[in-house]
């Protein structure tokens, strides 16, 4: 049986859909054609445009982990140890079904590996200006008491390949804690 | 083109409703984690809205900045997650005419609010889950045969489009080739399995053939749109055992039920053309 003839939305919807479908093809050369990626980060901001690559072609193969140490506001002392803070991921049976402490370990390893992009060693004045700079400074901050100096880091461990050394990939400045 | 007489009972209402609910509980599931860890979306949080608003001049100090502030900031934004996943769980039950409209509508607009408030250690599921909805909205507003037969291939299409792109940038690479990647990734503790890690360490070959025998099915899965009705149960199952190990054993939960979501689409286009 023949189908009708299409209605205006319909008419409307077909080629609507079929742009979205094209963009979205488009939109996965991504890792082949480097403009692309930062195209789609200006305009594509309800992220309606997707990226299928997952884990493909580099995958990101360690844990990364955010370190803290502070020292007195005076400037005289030493600084303390490093600490960990942020989550420590450990595989449940239910993960299968929930698992909501990924997020906050994908917020980490969103910024961290942002941050640990470009200048590993914090020397462009404008890298404390970045966003993933800012949101770690804040996050720190708000865990050590006021007039004290606090630095953070970036360090990265092979999770269950022991044999692997961790690597400390960025170290902030100093800042004081107000 | 004739439908496939055994399978003309499936209708494409019928497809769009088993997409809808499972999309349904996807976005349920991943608003209720959300909620589950308000933490992580305060201001001392790795998602503190007065820091994420300064990523954009216009959400700093302009007019979407001003409308978006009181909507995402906390403990506000939790209020958002609230209504997200209260709509998506209207959506589980059916509806019609325009409430099952405002339902998805309320889905689209809180999830396109969140995208813009950013920061929240978005995944893939919830890109493909945003455009699931979308297209399902678009399918409410004006429900015809001919926009949910539009919608459905438009998904079904999105989906080989996923596996085939994920497949591919497997394929052609070096360390998913050489086994590396498979092992890097699972060897993790963010993504990967004690048990498993131990295995795949121990046993390189095994893990060398079972990258590339993944990264082979992900790029071969367009196929079932073109292969006989009868192989769709095989596809789809693969499909889905590789999303259940994948929740199993890296965590990523919400895939399965996002790309679940978009198989009754595939099965629509498969059984009807």
């Amino acid at each position: 049986m023949p189908r009708p003839a299409m209605d205006p939305y319909e008419t409307v919807l077909a080629p609507l859909l079929g742009a979205w479908l094209l963009l979205s093809a488009i939109a996965q050369l991504g890792p082949v054609a480097d403009r692309l990626p930062e195209y789609q980060r200006r305009y594509d901001v309800l992220g309606l445009v997707p990226r299928y690559h997952f884990f493909a072609p580099r995958p990101g193969v360690h844990d990364y982990h955010l370190l803290v140490r502070t020292r007195p506001g005076g400037g005289t002392g030493a600084y303390g140890p490093w600490q960990e803070i942020g989550p420590r991921p450990r595989r449940r049976w239910w993960h299968v079904l929930w698992n909501p402490d990924r997020r906050a370990r994908k917020q980490l390893f969103d910024l961290t590996t942002a941050l640990t992009r470009n200048d590993a060693r914090c020397e462009d004045p404008a890298t404390p200006l970045s966003l993933p700079y800012l949101m770690v400074l804040q996050h720190v901050s708000r865990r050590v008491p006021a007039g004290r100096l606090v630095q953070f880091a970036v360090a990265r461990s092979a999770g269950y390949r022991t044999g692997e050394r961790p690597g400390l990939l960025f170290v902030s400045r100093d800042h004081r804690v107000t | 083109m004739t439908p496939h007489t055994a399978y003309t009972a499936y209708t494409a209402y019928t497809a769009l409703r088993l997409v809808e609910v499972l999309a349904s509980a996807g976005v349920l599931l991943g608003s209720l984690e959300r909620l589950a860890r308000p933490r992580a979306l305060d201001d001392a949080s790795l998602a503190s809205w007065p820091v994420l608003r300064l990523r954009r001049p216009g959400y700093a100090t302009g007019v979407t900045g001003a409308v978006l502030t009181p909507l995402v900031a906390y403990p506000a934004v939790l209020g958002l997650h609230g209504l997200r996943a209260a709509a998506a769980a209207g959506c589980l039950w059916p509806t019609a005419g325009p409430v099952h409209a405002a339902l998805l509508g309320l889905v689209v607009v809180t999830g396109a609010v969140l995208t813009l408030r950013g920061g929240q250690g978005g995944e893939g599921a919830d890109q493909l889950l945003r455009i699931v909805f979308c297209a399902l909205l678009l399918a409410a507003v004006h429900p015809t045969a001919t926009t949910a037969r539009l919608v459905l291939w438009f998904l079904a299409l999105q989906v080989c489009l996923a596996y085939f792109v994920s497949g591919l940038y497997k394929v052609t690479s070096r360390t998913w080739l050489d086994g590396s990647a498979l092992t890097g990734i699972l060897t993790t503790r963010a993504y990967g399995h004690p048990a498993v890690a131990a295995r795949l360490l121990a046993h390189p070959a095994a893990t060398r053939w079972l990258s590339r025998a993944v990264s082979l099915a992900e790029t071969l899965f367009p196929l079932v749109l073109l292969a006989p009705p009868a192989w769709l149960p095989l596809f789809l199952a693969a499909g889905l055992a590789f999303h259940v190990a994948c929740a199993a054993l890296m965590g990523l939960n919400c895939f399965v039920w996002a790309f679940a979501s978009a198989y009754p689409a595939v099965a629509y286009v498969v059984l009807t053309t």
